[in-house]
């Protein structure tokens, strides 16, 4: 039986689940997979058309052979999750060649279901899972079709799938809604492709780079009432030490733990709901100051949050800040010795700042000396011209053009110069509110840099120098500034065009990221929301209850699927003389199946003629027997005899109510 | 006229006991003017009713006992040069009779078995470019060995067709047993059987039995069951057109041997089997040999009322 070979129609659908499955997966795959599915997909054609004969073995082993040499060879490149997709389609397009019966059809049906929940490694969006709910009645209908033994048309398999797959869609809503959620139990690693974000250092010039990606970085939801624009400083890194051009931390993520706060303000408090897309490093970019974090979060000592792993997926945070510095990351045990390092060079930038230092002889002074220089002289840019060897000295005193990348390092620069010590910050600024959901979302041509210096009077206090020279670019969202840039977002232009104008594009941009938004919060971090979900649902939350939330709908469609199927062989009777039958039918059993288990039924079965009927009950209940042989001679005589009397069925309807009220009343004396 | 009929049935009720039913089953199928086909193991009966059969309805019969080599000229006949006259003198076959028994119609190849199955369609036989008509009535009583038996060739479905009814004897009863055990010789009592009727009666009967009125809610049921055998899984093919008409007939006779003026719905039920399982098989499982048609699963799933 499963060796019995595929129908037409079965095969069809065969070649077109491969292909279905295939496709979300083109962008990643090594170039040749698509073309060895492709060829394999032809010869299979081939050989059906009766062109070409199945290979022969040592062609197969040839094409095995290569297939797994170009695999490994991939593997040997550096490629993560996506070879092992590679490896798995490579063998499932491989195992084309040979499909002939229903077996192997099977074997590579079931591996298209595997090859197709891979795709959700890759993309999680709205589009790729509607896309997955149609595949999957591809395939569906596919294995049907290769179970299908008569000839059918190409979309009747498909047909019965939809019908097949209706009823499973409210058990897959009650499913996603009900079931528990394991953790993942391994890492997958996936690629390690380039992508971009912040990096572990900073000399003037990457942050060009990452200015021009719109990519989203995070979004955030605040519960309470969000803060302005211009607070909305994202702390990721904090960039402690100087080489004289590139600012760096040697201690890698986590300098020193951070405890929580011994006794944290109640008011002021901010709390908020994050989205992290995947950014393969291990930081988490917080609202300044954080005060508390989930477990799972790492918090140092200079206010930064990182993971334990990199964040290879999208991760939900539930975190809370105050925009108050914190009294854990106001005491110092620390000498500076860090954060007032200067190495040799830029002797004009660090002659400039002496100089200021002498004319005004107090923080506060030439703090504001430097803002009013920089406010009076320097200009915004995001395409600087480059800087020499003194990069400090260079962009103070000849180019004064740049962006926050410049600023913070020249502002840290001069502090340090003068015994003030000073950090910079790496993180995001600012963030596009959406009107539809209420959140913000943060996208990588947000990030920004300043400065922290260490005032003894107030501990660690943020310095924003590029907020001196371009105020706007804090109080308002990035791309209504840098739109005017022209290198800005030069590499997309598309995203350029919804961003820059407040058109209609900007409008339908903004529902879609909100849509995006909806379906990241709610169904792919669902797990975040289910525990409030099911008890909001169920109240009390008791095993009872849970069994009864998957219970009940199983059994109302499986219910229903069988009256559905079953309906139809329902007959409706129309004919007067038979709707009395099945009254007296009914009348007779309602009560007869009480009396004992083991008595036949005094219901008429379907094949039981009317005159067989009257005389089976009338056996089993003789004082019915009076009623039973007249029914039985006025419906033969008006169903059959063909006699017209015309006065029969009022008879009959007589007839039929005295013998189910003389059944009743026997029934009562009985019992 | 129905007190004749009861009384055939009585009288070869004498000689095969306690199979009332088949027996008049049996009539029915005779009196309809089709042909029968008796299926059951050797010795129990087949032949003891199709010859008491013969004489209870006062034809002239004659019985060929078929063997595997046997040839159509065996049963058909053959033209014989004769040299006093010099030219070829058919002589007739013993299927020039009114009733013809064909024993073990199984045993013989299919080349006989047509040649058989072929007269009893057309009511004539060709032989040499001349066609001599067979006498009215003709009946063909064949009986033969389950098809799991040795030496035998099955009768295909287009042949198997051609026999208004089949029918099956079975053990007898316990009763039934000792009667036959205790009781005289059978072929004396069947030499000693009187016809009860005569030629006129039956086409008499034939006549009558047409005028038997059926409803059209029997109609409704008998097409019922017919599309239930064209549409229902567990058949490889449904009842044809013949079959349905075949019910429809053998109905109209089974009412009126039971004097009745109209067909009830239980007629049908009774004649079901007979008339059309060896119309039906049933659906194949594991492209293996298909099993007896269920027709008790008709008869519970088809509704008579609606």
């Amino acid at each position: 039986m499963n060796d019995k070979p595929l129908s037409r129609t079965a095969l069809l659908w065969q070649l077109l689940t491969v292909i279905a499955v295939t496709l979300p997966h083109l962008s990643h795959l090594p170039v040749w997979v698509p073309f060895l599915v492709l060829f394999t997909l032809s010869f299979r054609f081939m050989v059906y058309s009766g062109r070409w004969s199945f290979p022969k073995w040592w062609i197969k082993g040839l094409l095995v052979l290569m297939a797994g040499g170009s695999v490994l060879a991939s593997y040997k490149a550096g490629g993560g999750i996506s070879v092992t997709v590679a490896l798995l389609i490579a063998g499932f397009g491989l195992k084309m060649v040979e499909i002939n019966s229903r077996r192997d059809s099977t074997v590579v049906l079931y591996v298209a279901y595997i090859v197709l929940s891979t795709a959700f490694l890759f993309d999680q969006s709205v589009a790729m899972a509607l896309y997955v709910i149609v595949v999957i009645s591809i395939v569906t209908s596919a294995l049907l079709s290769s179970h299908i033994d008569r000839d059918t048309s190409f979309l009747e398999p498909f047909k019965r799938c939809v019908i097949m797959l209706i009823p499973a869609l409210p058990l897959m809503i009650v499913m996603f809604i009900g079931m528990p959620r394991l953790g993942p139990m391994w890492e997958v690693g996936l690629d390690k492709a380039a992508k971009t974000g912040l990096s572990d250092s900073m000399s003037p010039g990457d942050i060009t780079q990452l200015t021009r990606s719109a990519e989203a970085a995070f979004s955030v939801r605040f519960i309470s009432a969000p803060p302005a624009q211009s607070q909305l400083y994202w702390r990721s890194i904090v960039l402690n030490d100087f080489d004289g051009r590139r600012w760096f931390n040697q201690d890698g993520l986590v300098a020193s733990k951070r405890r929580n706060d011994p006794a944290p303000q109640a008011t002021g408090q901010l709390k908020y709901e994050m989205i992290l897309e995947a950014s393969q490093r291990n930081y988490v970019p917080v609202l300044d100051y954080v005060s508390k974090w989930p477990s799972d979060l790492m918090a140092s000592k200079d206010g930064t949050l990182s993971s334990a792993n990199p964040q290879t997926a999208r991760n939900q945070y539930q975190l809370t800040s105050r925009l108050e510095l914190p009294v854990s990351l106001r005491s110092v045990d620390d000498n500076f010795s860090r954060e007032l390092y200067l190495p040799e060079g830029n002797r004009k930038a660090r002659d400039l700042a002496k100089l200021w230092w002498d004319e005004t002889g107090s923080y506060e002074g030439f703090i504001q000396k430097v803002e009013r220089y920089f406010h009076d002289r320097f200009r915004y840019s995001l395409s600087p011209p480059p800087l020499g060897k003194n990069s400090v000295s260079e962009f103070l005193l000849d180019t004064q053009e740049g962006f926050c990348g410049h600023f913070a390092s020249a502002t840290a620069f001069m502090l340090r110069a003068v015994g003030v010590p000073a950090r910079i910050v790496t993180g995001y600024q600012g963030g596009e509110l959406n009107p539809y959901e209420e959140y913000f979302l943060i996208r990588q041509y947000d990030a920004h840099a300043w400065v922290e210096a260490w005032l003894p009077s107030q501990g660690w206090t943020r310095l924003d120098p590029t907020a001196w020279v371009a105020p706007e670019r804090v109080e308002a969202p990035a791309d209504e500034i840098l739109s005017n840039d022209t290198s800005f977002l030069k590499d997309s232009p598309f995203a350029a065009w919804g961003i820059a104008n407040n058109s209609v594009f900007a409008q339908l941009r903004l529902r879609i990221e909100a849509f995006n938004y909806g379906w990241h919060r709610w169904v792919l971090n669902y797990h975040h929301q289910q525990k409030g979900i099911l008890e909001l649902l169920l109240g009390s939350y008791s095993i009872l209850s849970i069994a009864m939330f998957f219970l009940i709908p199983f059994i109302v469609v499986i219910t229903l699927t069988v009256f559905l199927i079953y309906w139809p062989k329902r007959t409706v009777h129309n004919n007067p003389a038979n709707k009395l039958i099945i009254r007296l039918s009914e009348g007779l059993s309602r009560d007869g199946g009480l009396i004992g288990a083991f008595e036949p039924s005094l219901e008429r079965m379907q094949g039981e003629t009317v005159s067989r009927y009257c005389l089976r009950v009338s056996t089993m209940r003789p004082e019915l027997k009076v009623y039973l042989d007249q029914i039985s001679a006025l419906y033969v005589n008006h169903q059959y005899a063909t006699v017209v009397g015309g006065d029969e069925i009022n008879q009959l309807s007589k007839v039929v109510t005295e013998c189910i009220s003389a059944h009743r009343k026997g029934f009562k004396k009985r019992a | 006229m129905q007190h004749k009929l009861q009384e055939l049935i009585e009288s070869v009720s004498h000689v095969l006991y306690g199979k009332d039913l088949q027996i008049q089953q049996a009539i029915t199928c005779l009196i309809t003017g089709g042909h029968l086909l008796i299926e059951d193991l050797p010795g129990m009966g087949k032949t003891t009713l199709a010859h008491a059969l013969a004489k209870v309805l006062g034809l002239d019969y004659q019985r060929v006992q078929f063997t595997s080599d046997m040839l159509p000229a065996d049963i058909l006949g053959v033209s014989i040069f004769n040299a006093n006259q010099s030219e070829f003198v058919f002589h007739k076959g013993p299927i020039f009779t009114q009733l013809l028994l064909a024993d073990e119609i199984n045993r013989t190849t299919p080349k006989t078995q047509s040649a058989l199955l072929e007269a009893m369609e057309e009511r004539q036989v060709t032989i040499e470019s001349v066609t001599y008509a067979l006498p009215d009535p003709f009946f063909v009583i064949a009986t033969q060995n389950p098809i799991s038996q040795y030496g035998t060739f099955p009768l295909p479905e287009s042949q198997l067709d051609r026999f208004l009814m089949r029918i099956q004897l079975g053990y007898p009863s316990e009763a039934a047993e000792r009667e036959l055990l205790t009781g005289g010789d059978v072929r004396q009592k069947i030499s000693s059987l009187k016809p009860c009727v005569s030629l006129e009666d039956l086409s008499q009967i034939r006549l009558q039995c047409s005028e038997v009125k059926v409803s059209y809610s029997v109609l409704d049921y008998l097409q019922r069951i017919v599309r239930y055998t064209r549409e229902s899984d567990g058949f490889e093919y449904g009842i044809s057109p013949r079959g349905s008409l075949a019910l429809l007939n053998t109905a109209k006779a089974w009412a009126y041997l039971h004097n009745r003026e109209f067909v009830l719905p239980d007629d049908i039920q009774m004649l079901l089997e007979p008339v059309i399982a060896h119309r039906l098989r049933a659906a194949t499982v594991n492209g293996g040999e298909g099993e007896n048609p269920s027709i008790r699963k008709i008869l519970t799933e088809v509704d008579v009322i609606g």
